[in-house]
């Protein structure tokens, strides 16, 4: 579904993917891990748009997508779930979980996957009327994850779920996604804490100084 | 008695038309943290329209007027918004370059109708005279009309807000840009529709207020000056802040003329916004970082 | 997590006490008598007066750099103090009957107590909050200055007849070009010096630049913004007063012109052209401008559009103005590291 081929990705003159590759099929979980700064998050957003590539090849669904911005990206079935959650603090969680709609493809599921959602996270539907500033951590992470939802995608990108969550939250986030994933989203996911997906992932990256290696099943063994 | 109650309604009736002046200026920070110094010359260049429509050439009556200077008005400021502001997005220095570039803006288009209209002041007729007198106070049709006028263009400009997704897309945006942006919001059409919204705003206020103050090339700074310092009572940035200080200011400014003299008009106003921003730096409504 | 703190630093681009200090002073003298000499050789007094109101302008544009380029703050209250300075020493030299040279160093001071008073509450505020702040005094003062007739302040028409500068004895008539060409370099290549020189290569400018690059940083090892904002703040208020102080008693009249969109057009000219917290950008720019606004006399109606225009076009084009070309590269690229 998503083919990353030696991308390179710098800030300013700061080189921080070298030639990145990687790959998630239709209906995969997929991890990537690594240390902190060394270009996790990068990847990811420069997957899914929000920073530019200076070179390499994306192909999602059979379609070169570098250079796409956000916006087509999200109506092509790709988003990305941000690691700080990006909420809209002033607003309350349905304004948010509405806004994930926003597209008009995204609009014409908007009333099933807002069920979803609820169906998924039954707290948000007693918060709905909240504004999203007086959300708990586990909560925010729950709108940020179900406002993806809302953009009715066919794979998402989520970016470490577990930040600052208390180990039983995360384990409880990390449970919903291998739903989703059962479900039949593909999902290409940040996680240090991989132990919780044990036996769930198709297949883990670690990510190294901005290199990415693919990680066999051996060492993905010694990993978790 | 009855003098008060007129003295306030007319301050109310003001209040109205300088909310749809301040609540431009507010609503385009808001989404796009740029402080718009040309806000004051879009206000004259909305009179300059109307009365070149009206009285300078074209004989037209008001209301068509209306109707032809919104679209301009709404394309100057998108055009404006995509040629001049979004180059300078993202750059090092943006926030000091855009206030430049608006300021250098405002001195174009005040130099513009100076030369092309020439320096003296321009009127409009009302497009209504008469007195209501309800009860012992009396109040000019026109301000009735001022005042509805107004405060449904802003009615508007809250549901829109409030009730369209395209207008929580714009709250969006103010909130988190890239929360907004990767949800597929387009920002950049949002910035856009903000700019040209705010200029048709204030664009109207400088027709409806065209038959009380006058039109002139400086015109606008008077009004922009007073949408800043109601926009700061407000929160920058906070349109329900610019709607509630709006009338705060506008009330005040109606006891202060009857009382003290219009000269103390804005001393009084820099009174209570300096006192207000002691106690709240941020404003009345003003909850942004930064 | 959070690739940003990945992101190199870029390397700090002003200069540093010490280094190259000597070598820049040099150039900086030597460029001053350069201008001393050049004006003995212009005959015509209207390039002169160009040249004297340049010198002046140097002092409002350096001070203002001062504080919108090098501290970051939003003050667009720059022509406030200019127009104190101004006033203050016009009317202490008429209704007192000081001796100018005294009442434009009392402006100064003046200017000092003036910039006191609006920093407070501007320091208070955040980004543009100060913008809109301080621009709204800017904005007020016009019709302060109408209702302050009743204390001789001459409303609409101004002050008129402020009596000549006297140095020691010599008294400097408006027309005796020369002197005030010498005059006014001098004491604005002081005022500049002083700024870029002393005052920015020293620990404040250190303080500025490390709270400029690195916020959280600098507050983090200790540097007192609000002590150093509020220093640059008063000081750059003290030298526009006194620059203003000078201007009132060259043009021998103050009208409440000064705070008018002219003015305070050429001067935001004048730092966008030139650029903005890099030394000598600010500086060009006031030469720039002085010299292309009298160029442009001959299109008299249009020249404020043209004006506005090259705002427009110099912040989109070249958003560092004049300083742009003094940008230093950083050498060490870091792109094959780490």
């Amino acid at each position: 579904m998503l083919e990353v081929t030696d991308i390179n990705v710098f800030y300013d003159d700061f080189h921080v993917l070298h030639n990145a590759s990687i790959a998630v099929e239709k209906g995969e979980l997929v991890a990537v891990i690594g240390a902190n700064g060394h270009g996790k998050s990068t990847l990811l957003k420069a997957v899914c748009g929000l920073i530019p590539v200076k070179n390499g090849g994306i192909i999602f669904k059979q379609r070169s997508i570098v250079g796409s911005p956000a916006p087509s990206l999200v109506s092509n079935g790709l988003v990305y779930v941000a690691e700080d959650r990006r909420l809209f603090p002033d607003m309350t969680v349905l304004e948010n979980l509405q806004l994930g709609a926003f597209l008009p493809d995204a609009r014409k599921h908007e009333r099933r996957n807002l069920e979803h959602v609820f169906e998924l996270y039954p707290r948000l539907a007693e918060r709905r009327d909240q504004l999203c500033r007086t959300l708990s951590g586990g909560e925010a992470q729950m709108v940020a994850l179900g406002r993806g939802l809302m953009s009715n995608p066919d794979m998402m990108a989520i970016d470490e779920p577990s930040l600052g969550l208390a180990p039983n939250l995360t384990e409880a986030m990390l449970k919903t996604i291998v739903a989703l994933n059962k479900e039949g989203m593909t999902i290409l996911i940040v996680e240090q804490s991989l132990t919780l997906l044990k036996g769930m992932i198709d297949r883990v990256y670690s990510i190294e100084e901005g290199v990415v290696k693919t990680t066999s099943s051996n060492e993905l063994q010694e990993v978790l | 008695m009855t003098q008060i109650f007129e003295i306030l309604l007319g301050g109310i009736a003001q209040g109205a038309v300088y909310c749809l002046i301040a609540v431009g200026l507010s609503l385009v920070y808001g989404a796009s943290r740029i402080l718009n110094f040309a806000h004051g010359s879009f206000y004259s260049l909305g009179g300059y329209i109307a009365w070149f429509l009206v009285v300078g050439y074209f004989n037209l009556p008001l209301w068509l007027a209306f109707i032809i200077a919104i679209p301009i008005l709404a394309l100057c400021g998108i055009g404006i918004e995509y040629l001049v502001i979004r180059p300078l997005r993202g750059s090092a220095n943006w926030k000091i370059n855009t206030i430049m570039v608006t300021l250098g803006l405002a001195f174009i288009m005040d130099n513009g109708v100076q030369i092309l209209f020439g320096p003296g002041t321009k009127t409009i007729p009302a497009f209504t005279e008469g007195i209501l007198t309800l009860g012992g106070i009396t109040l000019s049709y026109y301000k009735i009309w001022m005042f509805v006028i107004s405060l449904g263009l802003v009615g508007s400009l809250g549901y829109f807000l409030t009730y369209t997704r395209y207008g929580q897309a714009v709250r969006a945006v103010s909130q988190d840009i890239q929360g907004a942006s990767q949800l597929g919001i387009n920002v950049n059409q949002v910035y856009a529709l903000t700019f040209g919204l705010a200029v048709v705003m204030t664009g109207v206020a400088g027709i409806l207020l065209a038959p009380i103050f006058l039109i002139s090339p400086l015109g606008g700074w008077g009004p922009f000056l007073k949408a800043f310092v109601i926009v700061v009572l407000g929160g920058l940035g906070s349109t329900k802040g610019a709607f509630f200080a709006a009338f705060i200011l506008g009330v005040l400014e109606a006891f202060v003329i009857f009382y003290l003299g219009p000269n103390l008009v804005m001393p009084a106003w820099l009174v209570v916004l300096v006192a207000v921003l002691m106690v709240r730096p941020k404003g009345l409504f003003g909850v942004w970082e930064n | 997590m959070s690739d940003k703190t990945n992101k190199p630093v870029s390397p700090i681009s002003s200069v540093f006490t010490g280094q190259r200090m000597k070598r820049d002073s040099m150039v900086f003298w030597i460029a001053v008598a350069v201008l001393a000499l050049f004006g003995l050789t212009i005959d015509d007094s209207y390039i002169r007066h160009i040249f004297i109101l340049a010198f002046i302008w140097c002092i409002v544009i350096a001070s203002w750099d001062l504080v919108l380029g090098y501290a970051g703050i939003f003050n667009y209250a720059q022509l406030v103090f200019f127009a104190f300075g101004a006033y203050s020493s016009a009317m202490i030299s008429i209704y007192l009957e000081v001796t100018p040279l005294i009442s434009i160093m009392i402006a100064g001071i003046i200017g000092l107590a003036v910039g006191l008073i609006v920093a407070i509450p501007s320091l208070r505020l955040k980004g543009e909050y100060v913008a809109l702040f301080t621009f709204a005094i800017h904005l007020a003062l016009p019709p302060i200055i109408q209702q302050g007739k009743a204390i001789g302040m001459g409303g609409n028409t101004g002050l008129l007849g402020i009596p000549w500068l006297d140095l020691f004895g010599y008294r400097v008539s408006p027309i005796d070009k020369l002197t005030w060409y010498w005059f006014t370099l001098a004491l604005s290549s002081v005022c500049v010096y002083l700024i870029y020189f002393i005052v920015l290569r020293g620990r404040m400018g250190l303080a500025f630049i490390a709270m400029r690059d690195a916020d959280t940083f600098a507050q983090a090892i200790g540097v007192n913004e609000y002590k150093y904002k509020m220093l640059a703040f008063v000081m750059s208020a003290g030298f526009t007063a006194l620059a203003g102080g000078v201007y009132a008693h060259y043009t021998t009249a103050v009208t409440p012109k000064i705070l008018g969109t002219e003015f305070f057009l050429m001067a935001m000219v004048m730092l966008a052209i030139g650029g903005m917290g890099r030394f000598p950008g600010a500086i060009l720019g006031v030469f720039a401008v002085v010299i292309g606004n009298e160029l442009l006399r001959s299109f008299d109606d249009y020249r404020l559009l043209l004006l506005g225009v090259a705002v427009v076009l110099v912040v989109i084009y070249l958003p560092n103005g004049f300083a742009g070309f003094f940008k230093t590269t950083p050498r060490n690229k870091r792109t094959e590291t780490s």
